[in-house]
């Protein structure tokens, strides 16, 4: 029957790589500026971050000082290049953990049927309507205020969501044919999740944790700026707003320069995931 | 027949005068419509040069493989989708649809023209109740809520929904798909179009449904004196239905004539080919297919569209784009069309 | 839904809600397990002397067994007694009745204008869905929520505040205005006594804080409401809608909008427990009494009690404005009954 074949004839579908928006180029790109100020930022630093020296306290931008200095006469450049390491790293490490942690839960509860399944999806919901400043407030006050506080903190209140997104993709592949085959080969299950199921789910996983950097950023900083994370002198950025507030009609770039950088690496982050969603899903519209 | 008679209540059927032309006057009348969207690489046509005309109370099908531009035929005759840009001439009775501004236009969508669609699941709003909707059709065109309630009960028990009052309060997935397309039905004709297009009105339903769904149309056409154009891929249905059939592929109408001859005697090669293709209780034979697969949008051979597929193709197929003709009763767009013996290749 | 279903729902649904608030404890409770140090001298205070130390771990019951403990803590919190700040020596419940009505007019504030700003430029979005409208608006909210919090209300406090003097800079009333309490809540309060001076005062001090909480809300409102805007205006029933003849502002609404409440609902939900969470930043920099500022002090003081006290406050808050939303769903949503009566029914 031709109109039956041909109401089901699929048009050849042609891959192509669709151009990268200029947007989304500056959005990688920047993300590779910060990441390698990260690792190198302590070391661009052309002041001692650190080094007090109150007669050159509060100067505006200069030759000798680019952005400044702070109420203590430390060199604010220098504060913001060490501080990368801290605020960036501190994100992707927290959004790392709970990944991890996140994917571990998920395949326990892809395994273990569905009473583990209900329970473990239960209590992820439930830490997940806790919000994370509140959570993290808890956590951080429970091991006593510092960067390693607020990153475990955020890993405590950030891997239900992952856990969430894995197990919906694991879910999705453990029914698929090919993972149907091989447990008809008679795979074991932890054989079937480490070789079919796991390489295979976490797509979404990757682009969420790209999505999060941005968002880890953020909170972490706050966390610092009430007081919860980095402590000073501690180069961070959202310490340093902080301490920058109470100059903030005098000497604005103290709080202006490191709030800008946060400002700038959530927005890469976001726009590269965003980016990256759209090229994995091109009709997600989703946000 | 249950419930009141729709007719009665307020269709004008146009009765002609003794000594009046008895040729009806078309009620829709499209020529050389041109349907284009935009694309990556610039405009490409879907639809390009397409004449049909509609006479009230007559039911004319439509057909073509997907992708022959039929269903966008459709939404470009109620200008429904704002990126297509259309051209051609589009009359309704005698109105110009596409010199219309857009309140005009509104105003006759629904109430003039009726748009059926194909898949009752989707057509209808899961989260708003059947009543709602189908009293939604008569509201945008101001017509009071408790009339519209009245008009609305009535069609949907004319079209056979039981318990209809109470049934009004419900939503779509109480419904089963074939209850679903009655009210869909409902939804097209409750403001008593003079026009009803119904795109694929039954390719989602199982057979013995689809055959209620049509015998619903038939009979409803009969009672309101409607034109109908019904689009469908499915040649054995329409068979049975149309007055007219108009074949169409590749955005181009190809033949268009009477059902009975083109089922009898098929002008153009794709029509043949078409019928050749579909099973009949009345010939024997095997099944032939079309050979190779339908021309995509943004690919149309140059020339006659159909002519990498034509087994009668020769060398002018290949440059000119052939124009509709009449050849007994059919108009056909051909270089080299089947003729009957006797018959003079004009 | 069946008025038993209903009922069997609602059973299943507080059913839900006990597990959940014995959840939100029982996360609290291993969170004060997980100090480091002995908890009783956390609690008698660093001055204490150990015979005073001892005292409180018998009162506190912390020499009995982990489980004996739980046990008691959760019989505490069933008495309301949500422990004691070591700074203030007043029970945190008493601190916090005083304290939150000044959080739940900032997050309600915050709130309406989340919601009365990002729904429509959602939905404007979604309208001028691949056009550079469209566009503008997304990277819009993406930027909005990039902007931390904290650092947001700084400047904004400074430029509005300060250099503008448009608003207040800090605090919640102007000294010498003066509100009688009666609900706690300033605005409700000063209406309440038909001050308008003193409530358009409560305002002033109210509206810059709101607005900074609610910028990086909306970046998600926008976000959500676009997408499920563009897969609801993607569906068929559009279509018909348009067909029937309704105008582009019924389609967005009745089509569009309304077939969004669901994912919109779960997202506001959500956010009102981030709101409180926002709520600690802004209230800090405002300093404005409430919540927010109540904790961040508490961390500042090392007052482990009051802290989880809150943590297990907004769990609860979180938990019943869940149920809310859940209900919400349940009376806009059909298929959210459907669902909920398949599963009552199971």
């Amino acid at each position: 029957m031709t109109t039956a074949a041909a109401a089901h004839a699929v048009p050849r579908v042609r891959r192509t790589r669709r151009r990268v928006p200029w947007l989304d180029r500056i959005a990688y790109g920047t993300v590779v500026v910060l990441l390698a100020l990260a690792v190198l930022g302590p070391l661009l630093t052309p002041h001692d971050p650190y080094s007090v020296d109150l007669a050159k306290a509060l100067q505006a931008p200069s030759g000798e000082h680019l952005l400044g200095t702070d109420g203590l006469g430390r060199d604010v450049l220098s504060r913001a290049l060490a501080g990368a390491r801290a605020s960036i790293l501190g994100a992707l490490m927290a959004v790392a953990g709970a990944a991890l942690i996140g994917i571990l839960v998920a395949s326990i509860a892809t395994i273990g049927g569905r009473w583990v399944d209900d329970i473990v999806m239960r209590f992820c919901d439930i830490t997940l309507s806790l919000p994370v400043m509140v959570m993290a407030l808890g956590v951080a006050v429970a091991l006593g205020p510092s960067l390693r506080s607020a990153v475990i903190a955020m890993v405590v209140a950030w891997w239900p969501g992952f856990a969430r997104i894995a197990r919906a993709e694991m879910r999705t592949v453990i029914t698929s044919p090919y993972v149907e085959a091989a447990r008809v080969l008679g795979a074991s299950r932890w054989r079937l999740m480490l070789r079919h199921v796991l390489p295979n789910s976490l797509d979404g996983v990757y682009v969420q944790a790209t999505l999060e950097i941005g968002g880890a950023t953020l909170i972490m900083a706050g966390l610092s700026f009430v007081g919860a994370g980095a402590q000073p002198p501690s180069a961070e950025w959202g310490a340093m707003v902080e301490t920058g507030s109470r100059y903030l009609t005098s000497a604005w770039w103290i709080s202006v320069v490191p709030g800008l950088l946060i400002t700038i690496t959530a927005l890469a982050f976001a726009l590269s995931g965003d980016s990256l969603r759209n090229r994995n899903h091109p009709d997600a519209t989703l946000a | 027949m249950k419930g009141p008679d729709i007719v009665s209540l307020n269709v004008e059927v146009p009765v002609p005068a003794p000594g009046e032309d008895l040729t009806p006057r078309p009620l829709l009348e499209v020529s050389g419509l041109t349907v284009s969207y935009p694309s990556a690489t610039g405009p490409v046509e879907i639809v390009s040069g397409f004449d049909l005309t509609v006479a009230r109370g007559e039911r004319v099908a439509l057909v073509g493989e997907s992708g022959s531009g039929k269903s966008v035929t459709a939404r470009a005759l109620l200008r429904l989708d704002h990126r297509a840009s259309v051209s051609g001439q589009v009359r309704l009775d005698g109105t110009d649809l596409l010199a219309l501004d857009d309140r005009e236009m509104r105003a006759q969508r629904g109430r003039r023209i009726g748009l059926m669609l194909q898949d009752p699941m989707t057509t209808l709003n899961p989260v708003r109740s059947i009543g709602s909707q189908v009293m939604e059709s008569l509201r945008v065109h101001g017509v009071g809520k408790t009339e519209a309630r009245k008009r609305a009960v009535e069609t949907l028990d004319r079209l056979g929904i039981p318990d209809a009052e109470r049934r009004m309060r419900a939503y779509p997935h109480e419904f089963s798909g074939g209850m679903r397309q009655r009210v869909c039905l409902a939804m097209a004709i409750v403001a008593h179009p003079d026009l009803l297009i119904a795109d694929e009105p039954t390719t989602a339903l199982d057979v013995r449904v689809q055959e209620q769904v049509l015998s619903l149309i038939d009979s409803l056409v009969t009672e309101l004196g409607m034109g109908v154009v019904l689009i469908t891929h499915d040649l054995g249905l329409v068979a049975g239905f149309a007055d007219r059939v108009a074949v169409m592929y590749a955005g181009r109408g190809v033949e268009c004539g009477p059902v009975g001859e083109l089922y009898r005697s098929p002008r153009h090669p794709y029509t043949s080919g078409l019928l050749a293709s579909v099973p009949r209780v009345d010939r024997d034979g095997a099944l032939a297919p079309i050979a190779g697969s339908p021309a995509q949008p943004t690919s149309r051979p140059g020339g006659c569209a159909f002519h990498p597929r034509c087994a009668r193709a020769e060398a002018d197929c290949t440059e000119d784009r052939p124009d509709p003709r009449r050849i007994g009763t059919a108009d056909v767009a051909c270089h080299h069309p089947l003729v009957l013996a006797g018959e003079g290749n004009r | 839904m069946a008025p038993s279903l209903l009922a069997r729902y609602l059973a299943r649904r507080l059913a839900l809600l006990v597990t959940t608030l014995w959840g939100v404890v029982t996360i609290v409770f291993l969170l004060i397990k997980a100090i480091p140090g002995d908890e009783a001298q956390a609690a008698a205070g660093v001055t204490a002397t150990p015979e005073q130390v001892e005292v409180v771990r018998q009162r506190l019951g912390l020499d009995e067994s982990v489980l004996q403990q739980y046990v008691n803590y959760l019989g505490r919190l069933l008495h309301g007694d949500l422990g004691t700040s070591i700074f203030t020596f007043q029970p945190v419940l008493g601190d916090l009745q005083q304290l939150i009505p000044y959080t739940v007019e900032l997050v309600g504030l915050a709130m309406v204008i989340n919601l009365t700003c990002g729904v429509p430029l959602g939905v404007w979005a979604a309208a001028r869905h691949r056009t550079r409208t469209d566009n503008s608006v997304r990277l819009a909210a993406i930027f909005c929520g990039a902007l931390p919090t904290f650092w947001l209300a700084m400047i904004a406090q400074t430029l509005i505040g300060r250099k503008l003097g448009l608003v207040p800079i800090s605090g919640v009333s102007t000294l010498g205005v003066e509100t009688p309490r009666r609900t706690g809540f300033l605005t409700i309060d000063s209406l309440l006594a038909g001050d308008l001076t003193a409530f358009s005062d409560a305002l002033a001090h109210l509206v810059l804080p709101a607005a900074v909480l609610a910028i990086p809300f909306m970046s998600f409102v926008i976000r959500v409401v676009r997408g499920s805007m563009i897969t609801a205006l993607e569906a068929d029933h559009v279509t018909a809608a348009r067909a029937k003849g309704a105008r582009e502002r019924t389609v967005l609404l009745q089509h569009g909008l309304r077939n969004a409440i669901a994912p919109v609902s779960t997202l506001v939900g959500l956010q009102v427990g981030w709101m409180m969470g926002g709520a600690v930043m802004v209230e800090t920099v405002f300093s404005r009494p409430g919540f927010g500022s109540y904790l961040t002090q508490a961390v500042a003081q090392q007052d482990t009690f009051a802290v989880i006290g809150m943590v297990l406050v907004v769990g609860v808050i979180v938990t019943f404005v869940g149920l809310a939303v859940d209900l919400v769903q349940l009376a806009a949503d059909p298929r959210v009954r459907l669902l909920e009566t398949r599963r009552a029914s199971a």
